[in-house]
C-alpha cells in the first residue's frame, strides 16, 4: 500500500450507516472511529458545551456495562480508547492491535448506541468540563481565541467555546444530555471507519451484527444554520497578567466545500502556513524582524461543514504590539493588492502536491481523510486528483480569492495579555 | 500535558514527534509482532566515526532523515544556559552550501517537511521527503554539520525569538510550575537548567561561544544519523561516506558535571503566577535509561497514571474528587532524572490534601503490590505504544535515534522482553525505593 493509492472500501448499511474500510498491514495495528455528524454547532443556545458533555459520557457506563467495566475491557487489550467532540463532529476512536478487532467494534457499538448517562457519573464529568474551562482560562492563547469566536461567530452556538461556558455547563442537566444523544447520534449520522491490519469482509460482518439493527427514531436532521461575515469592524482586547500579548486579526472563512478552497491553500502556504518560514508573514514577522517565536495565518486549516476562520495570530512582546498588527494587516493587504509572484505559486504547488503522500502515514492519519473524503463527497480517487487540482490554479486566481475572501475592512482584533501592569510595556 | 516539555524546538513540534516522547512501553507476547520491523535495523559507522542507522521499509513512498547530536542542556554550564537550543535555531541561518531561507525553500520545492529538536540530552534535526526526492537532506546536514554560518545580526534576531519562545512558556502556568520545580530538584547538575536557557544568560551569550560550542559538538562522532523509509541501504551508505566521510571526527562529548540523583528534601514552594485553578506538581526521582530499575519505572507508571483504571486517577478523580484530572511523566534520559505527577484540582480543594492523597497511594501501592490483571494491563499498554511509537517513518527515526544517542543502541529489540519479565514484587519495590515523600520537590499554584 502507498498512500496515493490507498484501498478504500465504502457500504452503507439498510440503516444509513456508513462504513469505510482501509486494509493497512504494516503493522499489526488498527484504528477504529464511529463519527458522528453532530458538534458544537448542535448545541442549543443557551447550553454551551452540551455536545462535549455528551460525547464525554459515552464511556462512562453503558446499558450493559459499568464505566469500571467498559475501562476494563479497553485498557486490558493496552490499546487507547478515546471520545471527542469537537464543532461538527463527536464520537470515539479507538486505537488498539488488530487481533482485538471484535472487542474494538463492540466496544464501539456499545458507546454511541447504549450509553447509561448515569447520574453520579454526569456529575462528576460536568465538573471536570467545567474545571477544563477553567483552566482554559488561565492560557492567554486559548483566551484569545474563544474571544475571536465570540466576535466572528455572534449569533450562532460557534461564539461559545466547544467546551462551553461556565453558566452553559451548569444549566445542562442529565435530560439535556440524554435528549441531545438520542436526536443526533443516529445511524444515517454516523460514519464508522476501520482502517489498519484487517480483511474488509471480516469486517463488514462485524459491523453488521453490532449496527445493522441500531435505529433511531427521535433522529431530527438540524436545521440550517446562517453564518453571516460581519458588516463592520470589531476590538477587543482583555488584561491578562503574562509577559506576551496574543494577537489575533480574523473573520468567518469559508467551508471546505468551496470552490474557492484549492486556490486558498496555495493562498494559505503563501501567505502564513507553509512549512518552515518561507510563508510571508513569518519570514518577515519572525525570520527578518525576530518578533515571534509564533506567528502563522490560515483559512483552510479550521473549514468544515460550517465556516472555519481567517485567523493572523502572533505572540509577542508588548513593546512590539504596533509593529506586529501592522506587519500581519501590511501582509493581508499587499496580497489582497498586488497578489502573488509566479515562482511563488509554483513553490506552493509544488509543496502541496510533493507533501501529501505522508499526510496519511498512519492509521488515525487515513482515518482522517476517509472521513473528509465521505463528509465532502470528495471521491476515493481524491488523493490522485488532487496534484492535478492544485497544478490548474493560477496566480490570477488566487489573487481572485484573496480579494474575495479576505477582508481588511471589516475584522475583528482581539487581544490577550499585559494590556497594564508591570510587563506592560516590556 | 505531554513529556514534549522537556524539549524545545524550532518550531512548535510535529504531533508525531509529540507521540513519539511519549513512548513509555513495555510488554510481552505481542512485541513479537513488532519484530520484524525492529530486526530491519542495520547499524553502520563511517571511517571517521559517524554511526549510521538505517530502516528500509519500502511500503511507503517516504524517506525520513533525521541527524542527532549529544548535545543538550546536560552540557552546558552556569552563565552559559540555551546555548544548545539557541544553535539549534541557527542551524537554519546558513552555511557555506546553503543560504539562510534556503533550507525551507528546499523543503518547500520538494512538498517535504523539516524540523528541529533540542532536550536535556541531546538536539535532532529530521526532513521527510516523498523518496523521488529525498537526497537535499543528506546534503544540508553534511554541509551544517562543518560549514554553519554565523552571522552576528541573524544571531541577535534568534536570540529575540527565543526570548519570546521563553515567554511563551513562562506564560504557561505548567510551563512556569515545570521550570521551578527542574530547577529546585537538582543542586548541582545541569539537569536544572532549562533547555531555552534563563533569561539572563540568554542576553549575555554572544556569537563566539555559539561557534565554540558548535566546533564542540557537531562532529561525526558526536552524530547519529538515521534514515527510514524507502531507499537502498547500499546506495544511501554510498552517499552517507561520500559526504560525510571527510569531515573530522571530532570527539564524543562528555557531560558537564556529574550525574546526580535529585532529592528535594520534601521541599515545598508555590510559583508566584495568576491562576484559577490550584494545580499540584510532585517531581520524584526516577532511574536513567540504562539503569536497572528502568524497566519497572515504565510499567509502574502505567499502573500509576495511564487511563481510568490507574490508581492516581481512582484516588484522586473518581473517589475522593479533589481533582480533575492527573498525569504521570518523565522522560528517558542520560542520567537520574524526575517522575513528575501532576494534577489539576477542583476549586477550593486544598494543595495538601491532595499531595497526602499522592503519597497515600503512593505508599499502599509499594505495601500492596500490583496483582497479575493490573500488571498484565500494564504491559499491555507499554507493548502497545512500543507498536504505535513505530508507526510512521518520523516516528522510527525517533525511536531508533533517541536510544542511540542515549548509548542503548538494541534497546527496542529486546524492550517488549524486559518490560514482559518486571514482576509485580519489582514495581512494588520501586515504588518504595523512589516515590518517597522525603525525596520529593513539590511546587504549586495556587489562585
Amino acid at each position: 500500500m502507498t498512500p496515493l493509492d490507498f484501498h478504500l472500501e465504502r457500504h452503507e448499511l439498510s440503516n444509513g450507516l456508513r462504513v469505510l474500510i482501509s486494509e493497512n498491514r504494516r503493522l499489526p495495528l488498527l484504528s477504529l472511529t464511529a463519527c458522528v455528524v453532530a458538534g458544537a454547532v448542535q448545541n442549543p443556545m443557551d447550553r454551551p458545551g452540551l455536545a462535549a458533555l455528551t460525547a464525554r459520557l459515552l464511556d462512562e457506563g453503558s446499558a450493559h456495562f459499568s464505566a469500571d467495566e467498559l475501562a476494563r475491557k479497553v485498557e486490558n487489550t493496552g490499546g487507547a480508547l478515546s471520545t471527542f467532540s469537537q464543532r461538527e463532529l463527536s464520537g470515539v476512536s479507538f486505537n488498539l492491535a488488530s487481533r482485538h478487532l471484535r472487542l474494538g467494534l463492540g466496544m464501539l457499538a456499545e458507546l454511541v448506541r447504549w450509553p447509561a448517562f448515569p447520574r453520579k457519573q454526569f456529575l462528576k464529568e460536568r465538573e471536570r468540563l467545567l474545571n477544563q474551562v477553567r483552566a482554559a482560562q488561565d492560557d492567554p492563547q486559548q483566551v484569545a481565541s474563544h474571544l475571536l469566536s465570540r466576535s466572528v461567530y455572534r449569533g450562532t452556538p460557534l461564539q461559545h467555546p466547544n467546551d462551553g461556558t461556565i453558566p452553559g455547563l451548569r444549566r445542562a442537566s442529565l435530560e439535556d444530555v440524554q435528549l441531545f444523544h438520542s436526536t443526533r447520534y443516529a445511524p444515517q449520522n454516523t460514519i464508522v471507519t476501520v482502517v489498519g491490519d484487517v480483511r474488509s469482509r471480516q469486517v463488514l460482518k462485524l459491523i453488521e451484527d453490532r449496527f445493522g439493527d441500531w435505529r433511531c427514531p427521535r433522529f431530527e436532521p438540524p436545521p440550517p444554520l446562517r453564518f453571516n461575515r460581519q458588516d463592520s469592524p470589531d476590538s477587543r482586547q482583555l488584561h491578562m497578567d503574562k509577559e506576551q500579548l496574543h494577537i489575533l486579526i480574523g473573520h468567518l472563512g469559508v467551508t471546505r466545500d468551496d470552490p474557492d478552497f484549492h486556490a486558498l491553500q496555495l493562498m494559505d502556504v503563501i501567505l502564513g502556513s507553509g512549512p518552515g518560514f518561507t510563508s510571508r508573514v513569518p519570514r518577515r514577522l519572525r525570520e527578518d524582524q525576530g518578533l515571534a517565536y509564533s506567528t502563522y495565518c490560515d483559512i483552510t486549516g479550521s473549514s468544515g461543514i460550517c465556516p472555519g476562520r481567517f485567523v493572523a495570530y502572533i505572540s509577542t512582546s508588548p513593546k512590539n504590539r504596533d509593529t506586529a498588527v501592522q506587519g500581519l494587516l501590511h501582509e493581508i493587504r499587499k496580497l489582497r493588492e498586488d497578489g502573488v509572484a509566479e515562482a511563488e505559486l509554483a513553490l506552493a504547488q509544488d509543496f502541496l502536491t510533493g507533501g501529501f503522500v505522508f499526510d496519511f502515514q498512519s492509521n488515525a492519519d487515513l482515518a482522517r481523510l476517509l472521513v473528509l473524503i465521505e463528509l465532502f463527497q470528495l471521491g476515493a480517487d481524491y488523493p490522485k486528483r488532487y496534484p492535478e487540482i492544485i497544478r490548474g490554479i493560477g496566480s490570477e486566481d488566487v489573487a481572485r480569492v484573496a480579494q474575495r475572501h479576505l477582508d481588511t475592512v471589516n475584522y475583528s482584533q482581539v487581544i490577550v495579555g499585559p494590556i497594564r501592569g508591570r510587563h506592560a510595556k516590556n | 500535558m505531554t513529556s514534549t516539555h522537556f524539549t524545545a524546538g524550532r518550531e512548535k513540534p510535529h504531533s508525531a514527534i509529540i507521540a513519539g516522547t511519549q513512548l513509555k512501553t513495555n510488554a510481552p507476547r505481542s512485541l513479537n509482532s513488532n519484530k520484524p520491523v525492529i530486526e530491519r535495523v542495520r547499524s553502520h559507522h563511517t571511517s571517521n566515526g559517524l554511526t549510521v542507522l538505517t530502516l528500509e521499509d519500502h511500503t511507503v513512498p517516504v524517506v525520513t532523515s533525521m541527524i542527532w547530536y549529544r548535545v543538550g542542556s546536560r552540557y552546558e554550564l552556569p552563565g552559559a544556559t540555551g546555548l544548545s537550543h539557541l544553535l539549534e535555531h541557527m542551524m537554519f541561518k546558513g552555511s557555506a552550501g546553503f543560504a539562510k531561507g534556503e533550507i525551507d525553500s528546499i523543503t518547500t520545492r520538494h512538498g517535504g517537511a523539516n524540523n528541529a529538536f533540542t532536550s536535556n540530552d541531546y538536539t535532532a534535526y529530521y526532513f521527510s521527503f516523498a523518496s523521488d526526492r529525498w537526497w537535499p537532506a543528506l546534503e544540508i546536514e553534511a554541509d551544517r554539520m562543518q560549514n554553519a554560518v554565523f552571522d552576528p545580526r541573524e544571531f541577535e534576531l534568534e536570540r529575540r525569538v527565543v526570548i519570546e519562545e521563553l515567554k511563551t512558556e513562562r506564560d504557561d502556568p505548567w510551563g512556569a510550575l515545570r521550570r521551578a520545580v527542574e530547577h529546585r530538584a537538582f543542586s548541582s547538575h545541569p539537569y536544572r537548567f532549562p533547555v531555552l536557557g534563563r533569561y539572563r544568560d540568554l542576553m549575555r551569550l554572544t556569537p563566539g561561544q555559539l561557534l565554540d560550542h558548535y566546533r564542540r559538538y557537531y562532529c561525526p562522532a558526536n552524530a547519529t544519523l538515521v534514515v527510514a523509509g524507502d531507499f537502498s541501504t547500499p546506495q544511501v551508505l554510498d552517499r552517507i561516506q561520500q559526504l560525510f566521510g571527510a569531515i573530522a571526527s571530532g570527539r564524543r562529548a562528555t557531560a558537564a558535571a556529574a550525574a546526580e540523583v535529585p532529592r528535594g528534601r520534601q521541599l515545598r514552594f508555590r510559583v508566584p503566577r495568576a491562576t484559577r485553578l490550584p494545580r499540584i506538581l510532585v517531581a520524584l526521582p526516577s532511574p536513567p535509561v540504562g539503569h536497572d530499575d528502568h524497566y519497572a519505572l515504565h510499567v509502574a507508571d502505567k499502573i500509576l497514571a495511564e487511563g481510568k483504571l490507574s490508581r492516581l486517577y481512582r484516588r484522586l478523580v473518581e473517589k475522593a474528587a479533589v481533582a480533575a484530572n492527573v498525569a504521570g511523566d518523565f522522560a528517558d534520559t542520560f542520567d537520574p532524572y524526575l517522575y513528575a505527577v501532576s494534577a489539576e484540582l477542583l476549586p477550593g480543594v486544598s494543595l495538601r490534601k491532595a499531595e497526602d492523597l499522592i503519597f497515600d497511594e503512593l505508599h499502599r501501592m509499594a505495601r500492596r503490590p500490583p496483582g497479575k490483571a493490573e500488571m498484565r494491563r500494564a504491559q499491555n499498554q507499554c507493548v502497545f505504544a512500543f507498536l504505535s511509537g513505530f508507526e510512521t517513518t518520523l516516528d522510527q527515526a525517533f525511536q531508533l535515534g533517541l536510544m542511540e544517542t542515549l548509548d542503548r543502541p538494541g534497546y527496542w529489540v529486546d524492550y517488549a522482553d524486559r518490560i514482559g519479565a518486571v514482576t509485580s514484587g519489582e514495581v512494588a519495590s520501586f515504588i518504595d525505593r523512589y516515590m518517597l515523600p522525603e525525596h520529593a520537590t513539590i511546587g504549586v499554584l495556587r489562585p
